[in-house]
């Protein structure tokens, strides 16, 4: 079993190293290319860095630690569980983080495409609720959905449209605080569905809402002035980029210490895409 | 000692508790500022680790209410991040913080040492004004 976590956590570590450094040659090299015509694009650069590398840091150091806590000896069967369980969950945060900074690279360079076939989006919210489930409980959060019954199936990107709700439930869960309630609708609304996620968690402040889907590069600002993670940084950025390329719409409202709601739509597109050319 | 670790990463919070546990301290735990800055009077820790980054209210903040409050102003702060910047040290340090321990560069052990240093800082400085 030790074996089999080093293994994990070498190989883990070793990613992570990887994408920063690749990401941190990436922006320096555009910091120092854009320099020499707009000086002001390299703290920015440097910002970008210096976020990717924090969020990636996060994961890896649990992951660094609960290894080395195992290796101690000293836990009992039950934490030893709790910390191989904490190792798996945070290698998984790690990999979503991976995507999501990929994925805004391809964002960014007009790369990123969707590949829709038919399916069924009740279906689609009501999985990934559930795998919100046990994270919520321990938080003590209640996640409770209201979805239309006969919604019909329609064309979409399921891995795309996946990717957009978890991040949005992310920010959700992250920021609402014991005790919360996350409302998830699901309707129909003339000719799209119309999917809404309502907390009652910490809210948005007013100046940062028109900025909510930027990168958070663009946030402005110090570092230590503002909690934005790769979901929230990143997430709603490439969130917005899979709504739009759909055809549909997102917005977001929100009142500091009262909530936020994401309201986004998707319209019901029943025709069969044209087979892309190889 | 009793200590009181404030961070957001819930993971982190589990590795910290658990090694700071087998090493004897007593944990309790705040997922965000308002909630440390509460723990903090209600429980009168011996010594606050401190997230830099923290959904509600940030670490420098958190710090400087702390040292802000003729109730919880004693209490030594050590700050944790992922960030290593040199700027972000020197702030959390004048604005009173005890240390500034970047997580990616120690082992869980770590913080039962740093715990043991600080306090027996803490109390030398205690005799020294005593003596004075």
């Amino acid at each position: 079993m030790t074996m089999t976590v080093l293994l994990i956590v070498l190989a883990l570590l070793f990613t992570a190293a990887a994408v920063s450094y690749f990401f941190w040659v990436n922006r320096q090299t555009q910091g120092l290319t854009k320099g020499s015509e707009d000086k002001s694009q390299i703290p920015k650069d440097e910002e970008y860095s210096h976020m990717i590398v924090h969020e990636l840091r996060a994961p890896v150091v649990a992951i660094k630690d609960s290894a080395s806590i195992l290796l101690s000896d000293k836990l009992s069967e039950g934490e030893e569980k709790k910390m191989l369980n904490l190792i798996h969950d945070e290698a998984k945060k790690l990999l979503r983080q991976i995507s999501t900074i990929l994925d805004a690279a391809k964002v960014a360079d007009g790369k990123l495409s969707l590949k829709k076939t038919r399916g069924d989006i009740a279906n689609l919210v009501r999985e990934e609720m559930a795998l919100f489930q046990p994270e919520a409980k321990r938080k003590n959060i209640n996640i409770i959905s209201d979805i239309e019954p006969g919604l019909p199936s329609f064309f979409f990107d399921n891995v795309r449209i996946t990717e957009a709700l978890n991040n949005i439930l992310s920010n959700s869960l992250k920021y609402t605080n014991e005790n919360g309630i996350i409302k998830v609708n699901v309707t129909k609304g003339g000719e799209n569905v119309v999917i809404s996620v309502a907390d009652n968690g910490i809210g948005i402040a007013a100046e940062k809402q028109s900025r909510l889907f930027s990168k958070f590069e663009e946030l402005g600002g110090s570092m230590d002035k503002k909690k934005e993670s790769l979901s929230s940084g990143l997430g709603l950025y490439i969130t917005k980029w899979i709504v739009e390329a759909h055809g549909g719409t997102i917005k977001i409202t929100s009142e500091e210490g009262k909530g936020t709601t994401t309201i986004f739509t998707l319209p019901l597109d029943t025709n069969e895409p044209a087979q892309e050319m190889p | 000692m009793k200590v009181l670790l404030i961070d957001d990463d819930e993971a982190i919070l589990s590795v910290y508790s658990t090694s700071l546990k087998s090493h004897g301290h007593e944990i309790i735990t705040a997922v965000n500022g308002k909630a440390g800055l509460e723990k903090a009077k209600t429980e009168k820790p011996d010594v606050v680790l401190l997230d830099q980054v923290l959904p509600d209210i940030q670490g420098n903040e958190v710090l400087r209410l702390l040292k802000d409050d003729s109730e919880t102003k004693d209490i030594p702060v050590a700050m944790l991040s992922n960030f290593g910047q040199n700027d972000l040290i020197q702030k959390a340090l004048n604005t009173g913080a005890v240390d500034y321990i970047r997580k990616y560069e120690i082992e869980p052990d770590y913080l039962d040492t740093k715990i043991k240093a600080i306090m027996k800082s803490k109390q030398s400085q205690a005799d020294n004004e005593q003596t004075f």
